[in-house]
């Protein structure tokens, strides 16, 4: 058809839009092509492309319409959101069905249309873009004949979507978009021209070029039909630009990879899932038959032939596997379906069971649910499926077949054989199938003139079923072994005998032998006319042997007369023998067996009539007989009774002879089954050569693994041994680890992708680190350090641990850790081990914590001078701030002239008081340190009262304090009156944030002195609410403060504490009243 | 360079201070420059000056009993008052910054005072 429209299907993803612009725009002119664009776009965004790739074209460019009729000279754009599918020549769009992840419009969907539409007429080409999309599509337009072509992946800006197909074997050609547009018009011509076949012609060029292919892959395709052969070869010599076949034969010849390529264009296969799913259906409907028939325990064997990628294999697992959960016998019968392809990469791939998504397309939602598991942007079978299903390659024509079969599923393989080819086939399928087994074909496919093999089930589903056959026949295939007979031909000439033969018997039965049966050498009943009366099946199996089925008392006539007819050849009749009929009435019955040679193999087959009289006739004719002849009648009738008792003992001497040769029949028959079994024995053979390599090969592996096995052993013991030891090593050293004082810790590392240190894990501790942490070995060990002491990172400590890793130098040091419920001086040393870290603490909290009190109380003792220094400037400031006004005011006195001699005297007067006061000051504050160098001298608290009221004279002014002391008497202290002055400040300084903090209106502070026994109390009371609860047992902690805004720095407290027992050699007391707070003091009455 | 402080004349001045020594000669020194000056001995006392003769201008000594200096500002902001202050302190490291509210330290410069009196009232 020199007109036929060619369509270019061009599918793209990311960085599509390029290269199709580059492709576009080097279009060749007018010659009738069309082009169809899918490329993946975002469902939501608006597509510019019509109006980006009109502009670099002459071309139409539309953007495609559903219902439209394809144009040539023209691009169509598939919209976004939308798939497009090629009817005939019609655009069919459709909204996709929900996958989110799957790109659209879908590659694989268009590609596939178009290789159904347009056959070798469809050019499928795939440019840029990422995933696999378009892969499936492009070997659907190779498997019907179409040309192929991918973008050269390096001019590719993403290569995904080409290196994908040219992977899967479905590209022609690899070329940039450039390149592309200016092979197009050749292959064009090609694929016309290709139609005027010059191979098919010329005999021999086929000849060679299946020479080639049998030499190069092993496999014989001479019983193709020529027409798909050379149909491939053109495609190829489209696909490499070739007129002439002898160019291609020479190249063929020449190429090491052609011949492959040739292979792989003949042999390729797509197919679907439920691809015609009607047939499928009753195909499964007919097998539930069988299926139901199978008892508990039983298997069913499947066999597909020609399972190409498994689509069709996979599509019979899930009907049968649905049926039998419907029929509640899944698990109860075994399943095997083999699923056999002469392409070992059709195999290999179905073995996988890998599917995109555009393949699927057809399955419901439950069944993918259910029998598939998404991997990717793929799905894969399931075990379930997967595991009923074995693959094998397999070539129907020379390996040998499967057996007992219950179905055989055989589609769109039989229309690449030629009819001799088929003729052989379906012989070998009736000899694998058991008796009622399935035959399911193709659509195209019929089972022809093997009617007497098969019967018809379903004429339109193609769904046969095998029949029993008189004889099993055993198919002359060769199996891997040539042979010259050829059975196709005998059996055609049989049937043609047969028919011929029921014409005979009809023509000649209708008058004479009503009631007739044929039996053919092995004494099977082949044929029955009428119904017959003395013919039955016996209990027990069935059979069709005539003596079996045949009423006793006839048996040993029928020997005698079948036996005479064997040997000569010759009709031969019986006698009448009397008979009780069932139904009680008695009749005569004389059998007739007339021989029959028929066929090039001279099979014999014997008629056998039945000739019936009436009982009471026959009796009649004896009588009249009889009464004829009188005293003679009755001689006779003796004689007639001698005679017949003569020819009854000739017949029970032949009897026996028969019984011989029945035996010798009955040899051959046995013969026959043997050698059926040495067919199945050759084929096994075969299997058994194939898994004897295989056993090699695990004989092999196996050895290795011995020998890995054996040195293991060797190692384990020698480590169960070393392990012995290392126990008691290890028992060793946890005791010694266990006796340390210090708490010993080691840890692994764990690292992040980028070996980076991210935690710590415990491989060991002893008992002293249990002790130290709290925790029980059994909690860290194996578990991660931040998670159990997530306070090391605050602590600095994991910081630390990952430096020493990182460095392997050790660190030793101190550090004061309060975290994770721990309050701990701890003495630290980190030491690296492999990679990781051996940990050691030892608590030194009792010596540090002596060390750290001192400390803090050296500290605090110098920050409450320092606080009595800042409360001596903040009361000089003030007088220092009135000397300051009256000079200035004196300043203006003067300026104004309003400065009279008595106004100066008196503002003199009141600066020289107030230095006076200021000087006062300052003595005090220094008299409390300065003036007890003799420690012996007693001093009296009287005066160490009011020192310390003087100093906080201010500070109580200016809250409003009032005081009172009441002292018993003046006692005399035998200490240093600084030490005594400056915890009583503490004390006053501490009522005054209380103060200051309750807003107390009028606050008193009673100051009291008085004797018990041998001891002196001084307290100090106020009135302003007291101390909080929780706090009163923490009032003496340092930095603990009883105030909001201190006028003590946080140490008052405790400082007073700590000058009261270590100076004073004393303590100090808190306790609430009804309505404040009272520190009492106890010191030695000396 | 001294400003011109004439515009004093018609200033009505709080000045708050517990000390009656420093409050005396604080008043000499005021009345000599300002329209009128009011005296309180506390917050409390200065917010019923405030209330009956709204002075413009208030100077307060910062710690004080019964109501402190920064306690006057906060109750004055609570009444909707923005009356400019100036605390004057022997405490100045207690004060830290208050937004709007010049601190000036005791002993201070006359001066230093009236130029703070000036920027607050923007004279």
């Amino acid at each position: 058809m020199e007109n036929e429209k060619v369509i270019v299907g061009i599918g793209a993803s990311a960085g599509g839009l390029e290269a199709l612009q580059e492709l576009v725009g080097k279009l060749p002119d007018d010659n009738g092509m069309a082009y169809i664009v899918t490329q993946h776009l975002s469902p939501t965004y608006k597509s510019m492309m019509v109006d980006l790739l009109a502009k670099g074209t002459g071309k139409k460019v539309l953007e495609a319409k559903d219902g439209v009729v394809v144009s040539g000279n023209t691009i169509y754009i598939t919209p976004p959101n939308k798939n497009i599918r090629l009817d005939g020549e019609i655009i069919r769009l459709f909204t996709p069905s929900g996958e989110a992840f799957t790109p659209k419009p879908s590659v694989d969907i268009f590609f596939e249309s178009l290789s159904y539409s347009k056959k070798n007429y469809a050019v499928g080409i795939i440019l840029s873009g990422t995933g696999s999309d378009g892969t499936r599509g492009m070997q659907c337009i190779k498997a019907e004949g179409g040309i192929t072509m991918a973008q050269e992946p390096s001019s590719a800006k993403y290569n995904g979507m080409p290196l994908s197909a040219i992977n899967a074997q479905s590209v022609d050609m690899v070329l940039n978009p450039t390149q592309m547009a200016e092979e197009l018009p050749e292959i064009v011509s090609h694929i016309r021209e290709g139609k005027t076949s010059s191979v098919k012609t010329d005999s021999t060029y086929m000849e060679k070029i299946l020479m080639r292919i049998n030499q190069a892959k092993n496999i014989d395709f001479s019983e193709y039909k020529p027409t798909t052969i050379s149909r491939r070869v053109h495609r190829r010599m489209a696909a490499l630009k070739m007129n002439d076949a002898s160019e291609y034969v020479d190249y063929l010849y020449k190429n090491d990879a052609e011949p492959d390529n040739l292979f792989r264009d003949i042999i390729i296969g797509v197919t679907e899932f439920f691809r015609d799913e009607d047939a499928f259906l009753e195909f499964s409907k007919n097998l539930e038959d069988i299926v139901l028939k199978k008892s508990t325990g039983g298997s069913l064997r499947i066999w597909d032939v020609g399972c190409a990628t498994g689509e069709e294999t996979y599509t019979i697992g899930i009907l049968v596997l649905e049926m039998l959960k419907r029929n509640n016998l899944y698990g109860k019968i075994t399943v095997q379906i083999f699923a056999t392809d002469i392409n070992p990469d059709a195999t290999r791939a179905a073995r996988e069971g890998i599917y995109p998504v555009s393949a699927l397309s057809s399955l419901s939602k439950k069944t993918l649910q259910d029998y598939f598991v998404p991997e990717n942007e793929f799905y894969r079978v399931s075990k379930e499926l997967r595991d009923i299903v074995i693959f094998s390659q397999h070539d129907i024509i020379k390996d040998p077949p499967f057996l007992r079969i219950d179905a055989l599923v055989c589609r769109n393989l039989l229309i690449y054989f030629s009819q001799k080819l088929q003729d052989r086939i379906f012989p070998l399928f009736h000899y694998t199938l058991n008796n009622g087994g399935l035959l399911f074909l193709g659509k195209s496919e019929a089972i022809g003139h093997f009617e007497n093999l098969f019967t018809t089930l379903s004429k339109d589903k193609k769904v046969y079923r095998r029949e029993f056959s008189i004889r099993k026949e055993i198919p002359n295939v060769n199996f891997s072994r040539k042979n010259s007979y050829d059975l196709t031909k005998g059996t055609q000439k049989e049937k043609n005998e047969k028919t011929l033969e029921e014409y005979v018997i009809e023509g000649i039965g209708a008058y004479f032998m009503p009631m007739s049966i044929v039996v053919n050498e092995g004494m099977d009943i082949i044929y029955v006319r009428e119904k017959n009366p003395y013919i039955g099946f016996p209990a027990g199996g069935t059979t069709m042997n005539v003596y079996k089925c045949l009423e006793d008392e006839l048996v040993a006539e029928l020997r005698t007369l079948l036996h005479e007819c064997q040997k000569n050849m010759t009709p031969k009749a019986g006698v009448f023998q009397h008979l009780k009929k069932s139904d009680g009435s008695d009749v005569s019955v004389r059998m007739t067996v007339i021989p029959l040679l028929y066929g090039k193999n001279i099979s014999r087959i014997y008629i056998i009539n039945f000739q019936e009289e009436k009982q009471d006739l026959f009796i009649e004719v004896v009588s009249e007989e009889g009464k004829r002849s009188g005293g003679v009648d009755q001689v006779r009738k003796l004689e007639s009774e001698l005679n017949r008792t003569k020819v009854h003992l000739q017949a029970v001497i032949e009897e026996l002879e028969t019984t011989n040769e029945e035996l010798q029949a009955l040899n051959e028959e046995l013969q026959s089954s043997n050698e059926e079994l040495q067919s199945s024995n050759e084929e096994l053979e075969t299997t058994n050569e194939e898994l004897q390599s295989t056993n090699e090969e695990l004989q092999t592996a196996y050895a290795e693994l011995k020998a890995v096995s054996d040195e293991r052993e060797i190692q384990r013991d020698l480590a169960e041994k070393r392990l012995d030891e290392s126990i008691e090593v290890k028992t060793l050293l946890q005791e010694v680890l266990d006796s340390s004082l210090s708490a010993v810790m080691a840890f692994d590392s764990l690292r992040d992708d980028s070996g980076e240190i991210v935690d710590f894990e415990w491989t060991l501790v002893n008992k002293e680190a249990e002790k130290l942490l709290q925790k029980n070995a059994k909690e860290l060990i194996g578990n991660s350090l931040l998670k159990e002491m997530p306070g090391s990172k605050t602590a600095g400590l994991f910081a630390r641990y990952v430096g020493v890793v990182d460095s392997g130098e050790a660190y030793s040091g101190q550090k004061y850790y309060k975290n994770d419920g721990l309050t701990l001086w701890l003495n630290i040393t980190v030491v690296k081990h492999k990679d990781g870290c051996v940990v050691t603490l030892t608590d030194i909290t009792e010596q540090k914590g002596i060390e750290h009190e001192r400390m803090l109380f050296e500290k605090s003792r110098r920050g409450t001078i320092l606080e009595l220094l800042e409360n001596l400037s903040h009361q000089w400031r003030q007088p220092l701030n009135n000397i300051s006004l009256i000079a200035q005011n004196i300043e203006d006195g003067y300026e104004d002239d309003s400065l009279d001699g008595e106004e100066l005297k008196k503002k003199t007067e009141t600066i020289v008081r107030t230095t006076v006061e200021l000087s006062n000051l300052i003595t005090m504050f220094s008299s409390i340190y300065h003036d007890d160098v003799a420690v012996d001298k007693k001093v009296s608290l009287q005066e160490c009262v009011n020192k310390a009221i003087s100093v906080t004279s201010k500070l109580f002014e200016s809250l409003s304090i009032t005081y009172s002391i009441s002292l018993e008497k003046d006692f005399k202290v035998g200490v240093q009156k600084s030490d005594l002055v400056e915890v009583l400040i503490s004390l006053f300084m501490n009522i005054a944030d209380a103060v200051a903090k309750n807003k107390v209106t009028l606050p008193v502070v009673a100051i009291e002195g008085y004797e018990d026994g041998d001891s002196l109390y001084v307290s100090v009371k106020d009135n302003c609410g007291g101390i909080d609860k929780e706090m009163l047992p923490k009032v003496f902690d340092p930095y603990t403060t009883t105030k909001f805004k201190s006028f003590s720095k946080g140490l008052g407290l405790f400082i007073a504490k700590n000058i009261v027992e270590i100076k004073l050699r004393g303590e100090i007391f808190a306790k609430n009243n009804k309505d404040g707070a009272e520190f009492i003091i106890r010191l030695p009455n000396e | 360079m001294s400003r011109d402080y004439t515009k004093l004349k018609t200033i009505k001045v709080l000045y708050v201070e517990d000390e009656e020594l420093g409050r005396e000669h604080m008043k000499e020194m005021l009345q000599r420059r300002f329209g009128k000056v009011f005296l309180a001995k506390n917050g409390k006392e200065a917010l019923e000056v405030v209330e009956s003769n709204k002075p413009n201008v208030i100077i307060s000594d910062y710690r004080m009993p019964i109501m402190d200096g920064k306690e006057l500002l906060l109750e004055l902001q609570k009444d909707g008052n923005h009356t400019p202050m100036i605390f004057l302190t022997a405490y100045p490291d207690e004060i830290g910054y208050v937004s709007g509210v010049k601190v000036l330290e005791k002993p201070f410069k006359r001066s230093d005072l009236l130029d703070a009196i000036m920027d607050v009232l923007r004279l």
